[in-house]
């Protein structure tokens, strides 16, 4: 039995040291070639290794995986990120609220707003060779015609009643009322190569060809696992990115990202919403490797209340103690560990941001609203605040505002409930409160107005005319400063009447990049764009 | 009699499988959350939610749905995600590879290791070796898999460097996800093949050959380890089944892109067709496996049948 012993030990041995060895491979691996990535990004890897130089890959993690690869439906931030990287729209978004020519040079308008005509520019190819001109812009557009279901039509285009090809290098697109959000829903539009979609239908995005305009083309998709990018050697940009692949990883964990990012696995981590504040303690030791860049975003967790008749909520000073009787910076500091107190649905990044905007509303004073809420009929009545899983801190978030609350008179509860039960509670109006995060794309309040206020998508049913004209005109006023002017006389309004939200705080994201990784950026609207990644060698440490 | 029972067995499988696929399309369709609003988000009005749900037939009485659906399945579709815009099948075909081949090093790792220990302690009961190996089958089964699989990655990959983080490929990549998910199981199936050991070791007939002069060797690993084995494979079967199934901590630790991981996304999204078909999937693989694990048991010890 003894020789047997020593047979198994002998075998455990062997394993480990098999394992080990095989180990040391990939260690050694990753640690030469800086992060140079992993599996089919490993080979680009050891070819930059062996020249001496830092790899040629760069790997980012994400902290979400992409599972709709049409860039007309996918909607997410990482869509965002990828599909800018693909593709190109007439117009591009700087996501600080201005544009620039992309794929049209110029554009004009008619003096109502509703006929827009784009010149489009010349010599631009798709990654499959296909020549760009106006029949790409037509099939592109009249595809969101025809199914208004998918998302960048139902988003943006819900006035959008046909596309015109003027000449090869003119389109005309028609609108049957004028929107705000014109340039915005244009930056938001890519543009797909008309030929290979007629040949393919979707096909050409599940499939993955995803045929595109941008600075690289797709390699690779691997559910959940990876998405490979390679320059676009039909670029009508100039790409003298150091970089000739950029490999993304998607990590849904994030100690394992910011471990990977730790070992070199990757050279970027990028979290959707930031990475949370009690994380970034693991980065601790690694500050000449790693930059953690604090981004001031637009994204506001807001509490939303039900205001039907016979809700607690119906009456505006009960509404008004709620919000005086919360604590933000205590929050803000001890939960988030940074960020702001927006004033009504507005952050300092948005538009109908008034730093003159003030409101005894938004200042703690447990007393005041304890006073206010005697005066009300409020007796006691069970609450429950609501909030979903993907909310950022949500469980401590809603205990501290339970607590706050509490203490003053209240009697609430809270719940933390998956996202697809929220949605359904918020699409019936089954809910005392609520609290979610909204991001506001370019810092434009449209879709967070019109959507969730004047149409009151999620059933608050506070009715106010004043407010939804204000905010139906700046849907449709093309004027950047009325349109702001008209948001902020709304914002006014929502803060004065505690209705039908409250803002509760601003996000602070937290995103952590490797020394010498240049281009990537990290825009106050929540999103991230890669398009210009690059590599500077004098800025690492 | 053998043919029998397989007969028998394959019959149960079939009608477990039919409850199963009613279950699954019940409890997805009974839980709160509509994917038509799910997919079209907060800008659609409540008629575009409509007409979506119309596209994907839910308006339609849950009945005829079930039966469209299992209609679907004997043609081969499984139907098309919402979430992904894609066949079922090609979305959970390309992700079933992974899921079975770190079953598949789960299975091999925690076997390699918690047969011989679990044999060894049984005969040495008592002793320093069983101590250890008591030690060891204790800790696998206290531990948490969401802290072991972290420690792994720190100790393995932040402070030793030998293995990496995320990904997959080479062997490499799944030595610390089939380490965190093979410890627990290693653990259960040491305790058994030492139990199993010390019980069949006090059974007459291990006396009497070892009585007869046969070397005490050939008497553990013939004779007294052919005994032990029934409850190690039923237990090494049912967690097959389970890890076929995916496992959803493991996989979102080390990124591992699994079944687990899409299940867990799928229900989020209330994408119907996929959580249907994938509880369809994981019931099949549990029943196929559970099937093997009684015909092999039947072949070891072929009293079973006449049960």
């Amino acid at each position: 039995m003894k020789k047997g012993f020593t047979k198994l030990l002998c075998l455990l041995l062997t394993l480990c040291m098999a394992a080990s060895l095989t180990a040391c491979g990939g260690g050694g691996q990753t640690e030469e070639t800086a992060g140079g990535g992993t599996g089919a990004a490993g080979e680009a890897a050891d070819a930059g290794a062996e020249s001496g130089d830092r790899s040629k890959t760069v790997t980012i993690a994400l902290s979400e995986n992409i599972i709709e690869l049409d860039p007309h439906n996918g909607v997410t931030v990482i869509n965002g990120a990828f599909n800018d990287m693909l593709f190109n729209a007439l117009i591009r978004a700087d996501h600080e609220g201005g544009y620039e020519p992309d794929l049209a040079t110029e554009w004009e308008s008619s003096e109502d707003g509703t006929e827009w005509t784009f010149h489009l520019r010349e010599g631009v190819q798709f990654s499959n060779g296909e020549a760009f001109n106006a029949d790409d812009v037509v099939c592109t557009y009249q595809r969101l015609i025809d199914d208004p279901t998918l998302a960048v039509a139902s988003n943006n285009w819900s006035h959008l009643t046909g596309v015109e090809k003027v000449d090869d290098y003119t389109v005309k697109i028609l609108l049957d009322q004028p929107i705000g959000t014109m340039l915005l829903a244009v930056a938001s539009t890519y543009i797909i190569p008309n030929e290979a979609f007629e040949e393919m239908g979707t096909s050409l995005f599940y499939d993955q060809y995803m045929y595109g305009t941008g600075k690289w083309k797709m390699v690779e998709w691997v559910d959940g696992q990876y998405f490979n990018m390679v320059k676009n050697e039909y670029s009508w940009e100039e790409n003298d990115s150091y970089f000739d692949e950029v490999d993304f990883r998607f990590v849904l964990e994030a100690s394992t990202a910011i471990n990977s990012h730790i070992t070199g696995d990757v050279d970027a981590y990028i979290a959707s919403g930031g990475i949370s504040a009690d994380m970034l303690s693991m980065y601790a030791g690694t500050e000449d490797q790693i930059e953690i860049i604090p981004v001031e975003t637009s994204t506001i967790d807001y509490l939303q209340f039900q205001c039907e008749e016979g809700s607690p909520f119906a009456d505006p000073d009960v509404r008004r103690a709620f919000s005086m009787a919360i604590d933000r910076q205590t929050i803000i500091d001890n939960v988030f560990g940074g960020g702001a107190i927006p004033i009504g649905i507005a952050s300092e990044n948005t538009m109908g941001y008034d730093p003159e905007l003030t409101s005894d509303y938004y200042n703690y004073d447990p007393e005041a609203a304890k006073a206010l809420l005697e005066t009300t009929s409020y007796n006691g009545e069970p609450i429950v605040i609501s909030s979903n899983v993907a909310t950022t801190n949500a469980e401590a978030m809603l205990l501290a505002i339970s607590e706050n609350v509490n203490a003053i008179g209240f009697n609430t509860s809270i719940e933390v409930v998956e996202g697809a039960t929220l949605l359904e509670k918020r699409s019936t109006g089954d809910y005392d409160c609520f609290i979610v995060a909204a991001m506001s794309t370019g810092g434009d309040l449209f879709s967070f107005a019109t959507f969730r206020i004047q149409n009151d998508a999620h059933h608050s049913n506070y009715v106010n005319d004043e407010l939804n004209s204000l905010i139906e005109q700046a849907a449709i006023d093309p004027d950047m400063d009325m349109r702001n002017d008209l948001y902020r006389q709304a914002n006014e309004i929502i803060v004065e009447e505690c209705a039908p939200m409250i803002g509760i705080l601003t996000l602070e994201a937290n995103e952590a990049i490797s020394y010498g990784i240049t281009g990537i950026q990290l825009a106050s609207d929540g999103f991230f764009l890669f398009k210009d990644i690059d590599y500077d060698p004098s800025l690492v440490k | 009699m053998f043919w029998k029972f397989v007969l028998r067995r394959i019959g149960q499988t079939v009608i477990v499988l039919i409850c199963v696929s009613i279950i699954a399309f019940l409890l997805i369709h009974i839980a709160p959350g509509d994917p038509a609003r799910i997919v079209l988000g907060d800008s659609a009005t409540d008629e575009m939610v409509e007409a979506y749900r119309e596209k994907l037939g839910l308006d339609q009485p849950l009945y005829v749905q079930y039966f469209k659906y299992i209609g679907g399945i004997f043609k081969g579709d499984l139907g098309t995600s919402t979430s992904y815009q894609q066949p079922v099948a090609k979305i959970i075909f390309s992700r079933f590879p992974n899921t079975i081949l770190l079953t598949l090093a789960t299975v091999l790792i925690s076997l390699v290791i918690s047969i011989p220990l679990g044999i060894i302690a049984g005969v040495h009961q008592g002793k320093a070796i069983d101590f250890f190996a008591m030690l060891f089958a204790i800790l696998g089964q206290s531990m948490s898999t969401v802290w072991l699989g972290v420690l792994n990655i720190y100790i393995f990959a932040v402070k030793l460097k030998l293995l990496p983080t995320i990904g997959t490929g080479g062997l490499e990549y799944l030595i610390l996800p089939a380490i965190t998910l093979g410890y627990p199981i290693s653990a259960q199936v040491t305790r058994l093949g030492r139990s199993g050991m010390i019980d069949v070791l006090r059974e007459d007939y291990i006396t009497a050959t070892l009585a007869k002069g046969i070397p005490s060797s050939k008497v553990y690993t013939k004779y007294a380890f052919k005994n032990a084995l029934i409850p190690i494979i039923t237990i090494v079967g049912m967690q097959l089944g389970v890890f076929l199934g995916g496992a959803v901590v493991v996989e979102t630790i080390f990124s591992w892109s699994g079944i687990g991981q899409l299940t867990n996304q799928a229900v989020g999204n209330r994408d119907y067709a996929m959580v249907q078909s994938l509880l369809l999937v994981i019931a099949a693989a549990m029943a196929i496996i559970n099937l093997l694990v009684d015909i092999i048991n039947a072949k070891i010890d072929p009293r079973i049948t006449l049960q």
